[in-house]
C-alpha cells in the first residue's frame, strides 16, 4: 500500500513539474532585438519595376468590343450595325 | 456616366443591341480641349475608349492636365507609343476636329451636360442605369 502511495505521489509530482516546465512566460511587449528568421523586407526588390502610376483597365467587356469612327467623326463602341445608337454629348471634366 | 456606362456596355453594347458614340463638349475651355484631344490622339492607336475611361476616372487630375501628364498616362497605363501620342497632342492634330464637334453640338441645341441622343431622341442631363434601361428596352 505504501508503495502504491509513493507511486501515486511520484506521478503527482511529475505532473506538477511538467506543468511548471511548460508554463508560459509572460509575453514580452518589447520588440525582439534579433531579426526573426523570416522577417519581411519593406524595401522593394531592386529588380522589381516600380509603377509610376496606377494602371486602370477599362471595363472588361469594353476592351473586347468593336471600336470605330462614324461618318460624323464620333468614336463608336460596339457593333456598327447595332439597332440603337446612344450618343453621349459630354466633357471629360 | 462613369458608373452607368459600364452597366450600359455590359447589358446593351456587349449584346450588340446598342452602339455608344461619344461627342465632345468643351464646357471648361482649355482643359476640356486638351483632354478631348488626348482621347482623340489615343484613338490614333486604337485606344480612344481606354483613354476616355482613364480621363473620367481621373477627372480631378484632368483639370490641371498637360501634355506631359497625358503622355505619361498614354505610355504607362495604355502602353501607347509615347512619342507618337505626344507629337499628336503638341501638334494639336485634333484641335479643330474637337472644336468643330463642340460647335456642331451647340448648333444642334445641346446646352446641358451631359446630353444624350438615343436614336435621335434627345435627353438632357444625367440619367441613371434604370432610366437608360427604361428608354432602351422600350425601343424595337
Amino acid at each position: 500500500m505504501r508503495h502504491v502511495l509513493i507511486l501515486i505521489l511520484m506521478f503527482a509530482l511529475s505532473a506538477c513539474g511538467a506543468q511548471g516546465a511548460t508554463a508560459v512566460a509572460p509575453t514580452s511587449t518589447a520588440a525582439p532585438t534579433t531579426a526573426a528568421p523570416r522577417a519581411l523586407s519593406t524595401a522593394a526588390p531592386a529588380s522589381a519595376a516600380v509603377p509610376t502610376s496606377t494602371a486602370i483597365a477599362p471595363a472588361p467587356t469594353a476592351s473586347a468590343l468593336s471600336e470605330s469612327v462614324n461618318p460624323s467623326g464620333e468614336h463608336v463602341l460596339g457593333k456598327p450595325d447595332a439597332p440603337i445608337t446612344l450618343t453621349d454629348y459630354s466633357d471629360f471634366l | 456616366m462613369l458608373e452607368t456606362e459600364p452597366k450600359i456596355v455590359n447589358a446593351y453594347v456587349a449584346t450588340g443591341r446598342v452602339k455608344l458614340a461619344f461627342h465632345h463638349i468643351l464646357d471648361y475651355g482649355a482643359p476640356s480641349l486638351l483632354a478631348s484631344q488626348a482621347a482623340e490622339c489615343a484613338g490614333d492607336q486604337n485606344q480612344f475608349w481606354a483613354m476616355h475611361h482613364l480621363l473620367f476616372e481621373r477627372q480631378s487630375d484632368v483639370w490641371n492636365g498637360n501634355v506631359e501628364l497625358f503622355t505619361r498616362w498614354a505610355k504607362d497605363d495604355l502602353k501607347l507609343d509615347a512619342s507618337a501620342f505626344a507629337t499628336c497632342l503638341t501638334g494639336a492634330k485634333y484641335k479643330s476636329k474637337v472644336e468643330s464637334a463642340y460647335a456642331a453640338a451647340r448648333a444642334s441645341g445641346v446646352r446641358v451636360r451631359p446630353t444624350f441622343d438615343v436614336n435621335g431622341k434627345r435627353y438632357q442631363g444625367a440619367l441613371d442605369f434604370k432610366q437608360f434601361k427604361q428608354i432602351l428596352d422600350a425601343l424595337p
